[in-house]
């Protein structure tokens, strides 16, 4: 009532309404919020503009009154009220700063108040000069883990996958909540950048949109793999969620997509577009590099991989890096330095399927910190690293979630199956369980000792139940490296830091176990 | 009137570049050109006792080196670097065809398909930005020569 008093004389006019739904009170509000501020907005009676008067801050968590005394926060020990701001003369809006550079987003449920007065009774007697401005929120959920799967792969995969670490990975047309669609069994991949799709498991009408050059030309992609397969189709733009997190109009690759039936004579090798064929619907690669062909694909229109596509047909296309495929989670708004793989350890004869974790970001949330991890960095143009064993350095060493077993360089000398087994030809056969010991050697200087066995891949692949192996070895093509593939990954959790990303063990490339 | 033989003229470089004229592996020492000219590469020659090695340099960054014997014949060729070269060109049709449908072969998805046979034997392994394996014909192959730790 004393509000309303007061009010009626300076505005007659409006006092019908303005006083009888009291907004003459004094107003106290928050005016900005973050993770480490607030400021608020004092909107004193009229009847206190112009007169000075004291201001109190105060915060309430779990029980207990704080406040600020001056420009300190102090635990509230008694009366009288510690003072923010003395005798502060108040405009019709005075903005105040009621915290400044302390973390307290942390801080669910605490309670900031503000409030103004000629004294400590006139502000928490007189209506509106004292107000709870603002309730430090729950944290929101961050949901930045997808399953991994190691299974026998999508139906009908014959033969079933092995060692294939498998996520589900939605997409949907650039803008769109709802034109989506969720995608089972994506192989993971940490040795290769961007999402690509087989054609045939998409639906029509998610209808993505061309990735075009200047010209408006359509572009496409032809990518080689050391197999002698490839697969060829064009880039479109998709949004992408994994999990809780989302990028937006990603470029992606779709294979074996109908409108683009042509390869080019450059690109040689064997097609691989179907789900049978590629062994996945698509590959999700999450590497240490930003684009999948990078500076080289930039520069060079003879490059073999881009192609620009007008009616006229491909021809090789240089491609700047916005346009080029690129690694997803870079592209998320949040934990978007890095992925983590989680996979349990399981038993040498193997596992019939198994489940883990592909988190995104690197020391970003709780579930995604190095700890004890050791950062080993990788070399900045090829991602590899250096695997000391016997006195000798193997410099084209990877760890690589793609590759779904060991590759060792023939010097450790364990012999290949017969080149006529039938169910695990060229694999590695050593005639009882060995096991090895060598030394990871980061770019960086950092080292580790890994000790790992191989198991004879004949009795382990004869067991054909089995999709998930820890012990499953091959020869390596390349004698200069060893390659930490699938079985490397279980019972570890393995990060792969992104190129130029920060991250708490340091800027990427590298990899961290 | 000089635009219609300077354009036959650019259309007949044109074919020149693009028309693969021909296998390598087990050809003689003028397929590197053809090879060299067909990736658009910087091309050198180094000798060792029992053999010639031409390095085709890509532009990615690739190095492809070709390997002779006193024969004149290409036992071997190594390729090394971030992209895939063009296999089918270095290798030859018909090694390339024995090597993708060899039922023999050892293959694992994306990273490695290997074929060791009497008469050829290829290693193909690595991921995108880096690749790295051989290829070469035993029995060319001359005496004394460590064929898998060429590169």
């Amino acid at each position: 009532m004393g509000a309303m008093q007061r009010c009626a004389p300076v505005l007659a006019a409006l006092a019908l309404w303005s006083c009888a739904a009291d907004v003459q009170a004094a107003v106290i509000a928050l005016d900005t919020v973050s993770d480490s501020s607030a400021t608020a907005t004092l909107s004193p009676d009229p009847g206190d503009v112009g007169k000075p008067a004291d201001i109190w801050m105060g915060a309430v968590y779990q029980g207990t009154l704080y406040m600020r005394d001056g420009s300190t926060w102090v635990r509230h020990a008694g009366d009288p009220l510690p003072v923010a701001i003395r005798g502060q003369t108040l405009a019709a809006a005075t903005r105040v700063t009621v915290v400044e550079q302390i973390d307290f987003s942390g801080l669910a449920g605490l309670d900031l108040y503000v409030g103004y007065g000629t004294s400590e009774q006139d502000m928490l007697t007189s209506p509106g000069k004292m107000a709870k401005i603002y309730t430090v929120p729950a944290i929101s959920a961050v949901d930045n883990v997808a399953t991994i799967t190691v299974d026998a792969g999508p139906p009908d995969l014959v033969p079933g996958a092995l060692n294939i670490p498998f996520v589900s990975v939605t997409v949907c047309s650039p803008g769109s909540a709802s034109n989506c669609q969720t995608i089972d069994h994506i192989h993971v991949d940490t040795g290769s950048t961007g999402l690509r799709l087989i054609s045939a498991t998409l639906s029509p009408s998610l209808a993505l949109p061309l990735q075009k050059n200047l010209l408006g030309a359509p572009l496409a992609e032809c990518v080689q793999f050391a197999d002698a397969t490839l697969v060829w189709g064009p880039v479109r733009l998709a949004d992408v969620k994994i999990a809780g997190e989302h990028a937006s109009s990603v470029p992606v690759q779709i294979i074996g997509d109908p409108a683009f039936s042509t390869v080019p004579p450059a690109c040689s090798g064997v097609p691989s577009d179907t789900v049978q064929s590629f062994g996945a619907k698509g590959i999700l690669g999450v590497g240490v590099f930003r684009e999948d062909c990078g500076s080289y694909c930039a520069q060079y229109a003879g490059n073999t991989q881009y192609y620009a596509c007008p009616a006229s047909g491909c021809v090789g296309a240089a491609v700047p890096l916005a346009q080029q495929v690129a690694h997803p989670v870079a592209r998320f708004a949040r934990n978007n330095n890095g992925v983590l793989v989680q996979l349990p350890a399981i038993p040498a004869g193997g596992a019939v399927n198994t489940t883990g974790s592909l988190v995104f970001g690197i020391g970003t949330q709780a579930n995604n910190g190095l700890g004890a991890a050791k950062v080993l960095e990788v070399d900045p143009s090829f991602g590899d690293m250096t695997t000391l064993y016997g006195g000798v350095a193997y410099m084209n060493s990877v760890i690589d979630s793609g590759a779904n077993v060991l590759f060792l360089p023939s010097s450790v000398g364990i012999p290949t199956c017969s080149r006529r087994d039938l169910v695990a030809p060229g694999f590695l056969c050593p005639s009882a369980t060995q096991t090895l010991s060598v030394i990871n050697h980061g770019v960086n200087g950092v080292t580790d000792t890994v000790n790992f066995a191989v198991g004879n891949a004949h009795t382990l692949l004869s067991n054909f139940q089995m999709t998930a192996f820890n012990n499953l070895a091959a020869p390596n093509s390349d004698p200069y490296g060893f390659s930490w593939g699938l079985p490397f990954f279980f019972g570890r959790s393995v990060f792969t830091a992104i190129e130029n990303a920060p991250t708490p063990g340091g800027t990427g490339p590298y990899v961290a176990y | 009137m000089s635009t219609r033989p300077r354009t036959i003229a650019l259309l007949l470089a044109l074919l020149a570049v693009s028309t693969p004229s021909g296998a390598t592996l087990d050809q003689d020492e003028a397929s590197v050109e053809t090879d060299r000219r067909h990736m658009n590469a910087r091309r050198s020659v180094r000798a060792d006792a029992s053999y010639r090695v031409h390095e085709i340099r890509l532009d990615s960054g690739t190095m492809v080196r070709e390997y002779l014997s006193s024969s004149g014949r290409i036992f071997a060729v190594t390729w090394h670097g971030p992209t895939l070269p063009d296999l089918r060109q270095i290798m030859g049709e018909a090694h390339f065809q024995t090597y993708v449908n060899a039922a023999d072969a050892q293959h694992v998805p994306r990273r490695l398909r290997s074929l060791r046979r009497d008469d050829l034997v290829v290693h193909s392994a690595g991921r995108p930005r880096a690749f790295s394996g051989h290829a070469y014909v035993p029995t060319l192959v001359p005496p004394g020569v460590a064929v898998e730790s060429l590169r």
